[in-house]
């Protein structure tokens, strides 16, 4: 997976972590997509260093309509996505979000996104802080992305 | 009388077991030369049928609105993909793969065609479609048409495409729907598969036997 420079160093660079929160989120990045898509793909790494499990209930961003956490699965040849409830993370555990695994769906985005743009995403933790993180556009150009995480560690 | 017999029975089965031998020798080295495209193929990660499979008549829609049928599909290898433009990881990503492929094998691009056929014909209308193909590749094709003829030719082709509603929002129902790609011979024939995980280099590699076996 090649990623254009600029790029490449948000994602390195993006750690956010709220005072109040366990999570941290590494590596976030929105894959760009075709024009007039209605819908686009987040990925991210969460990692939780509290010492209970986190639980994520909703998402919001002011540039999408609505988020969902959706799980792709690939069962006797046909791709499915399924719709995860509650997104948790066990303490001291990390979830990956990425191409072909789990990943946010964004509804409906309110401006055009191209690489090089950002977007603010809202994860309220259940009965916990909400973390802000924010999240470069990225347009992906080869096709080994199930490793994405891998090469860039 | 005797003497005679037994040198000409041994002749005979002298004579039957050099025959037999030599059929068996034949045998083995004309089934060694017909079999010898096939036996190359036996270690493909794609799954390659031995008999290609005849497509029936269909019509369907190219993104620029000119009509689609079996007659697209000959003269040249076309990698196909069935998905659709409301679909953000899966379909993405499998278009970077055939992007990757195209490129990989540009040295025969009058002789590979890569074609992305909508299974929501619904939302998918031609300028969609053309927008979505036209950012991975501008030579992708896409493809939409009635509900009815890509039924006929999913079902012919054993490919799954089922709408999943969303109770929340009846607008942005999914579609569940075969990952993998499908290889139509330059016959217009369905002729081998490529099944997830899905690798440009393997699919190229696959892909370059399977053309030279052709």
């Amino acid at each position: 997976m090649k990623l254009k420079g600029i790029a490449l160093l948000t994602l390195f660079y993006s750690l956010i972590a709220a005072a109040d929160s366990p999570l941290v989120v590494t590596e976030p990045w929105i894959r760009e997509a075709p024009p007039g898509a209605g819908v686009l793909a987040a990925y991210m790494v969460i990692s939780n260093r509290g010492t209970d499990t986190a639980t994520i209930g909703t998402i919001e961003s002011p540039d999408f309509k609505r988020i969902e956490v959706h799980r792709t699965l690939v069962e006797e040849g046909v791709a499915r996505m399924v719709p995860v409830e509650a997104l948790q993370i066990a303490a001291a555990g990390q979830v990956a979000l990425e191409p072909g695994g789990m990943h946010l769906m964004l509804y409906h985005p309110k401006r055009p996104l191209r690489e090089g743009d950002s977007v603010t995403l809202e994860l309220q933790q259940s009965d916990a802080a909400c973390i802000r993180v924010n999240v470069p556009v990225v347009r992906m150009t080869a096709d080994d992305t199930a490793d994405h995480h891998h090469h860039h560690h | 009388m005797t003497t005679q017999r037994t040198p000409s029975k041994l002749r005979l089965a002298l004579l039957f077991a050099v025959t037999t031998v030599l059929a068996v020798a034949a045998g083995y080295w004309t089934s060694g030369y017909l079999l010898k495209g096939q036996a190359g193929l036996q270690d493909l990660q794609a799954t390659h049928f031995n008999a290609a499979r005849a497509l029936q008549p269909f019509e369907l829609l190219d993104h620029t609105g000119k009509a689609f049928t079996n007659n697209e599909l000959r003269g040249h290898w076309s990698f196909i993909f069935f998905g659709y433009t409301h679909c953000p990881d899966v379909c993405p990503t499998t278009l970077s793969v055939l992007n990757s492929v195209a490129t990989r094998l540009r040295e025969q691009a009058g002789q590979t065609r890569y074609i992305f056929i909508s299974v929501d014909p619904e939302r998918d209308t031609p300028d969609k479609l053309g927008q979505f193909v036209s950012y991975f590749n501008t030579d992708f094709i896409g493809v939409t048409g009635t509900t009815e003829a890509i039924g006929q030719l999913t079902r012919q082709l054993g490919v799954i495409a089922a709408r999943v509603e969303d109770g929340a929002d009846a607008e942005n129902y999914l579609v569940d729907h075969t990952a993998s790609i499908l290889l139509i011979d330059p016959d217009g024939h369905f002729h081998a598969l490529f099944s997830p995980p899905l690798k440009a280099a393997n699919i190229v590699s696959d892909f370059t036997r399977i053309a030279e076996a052709y």
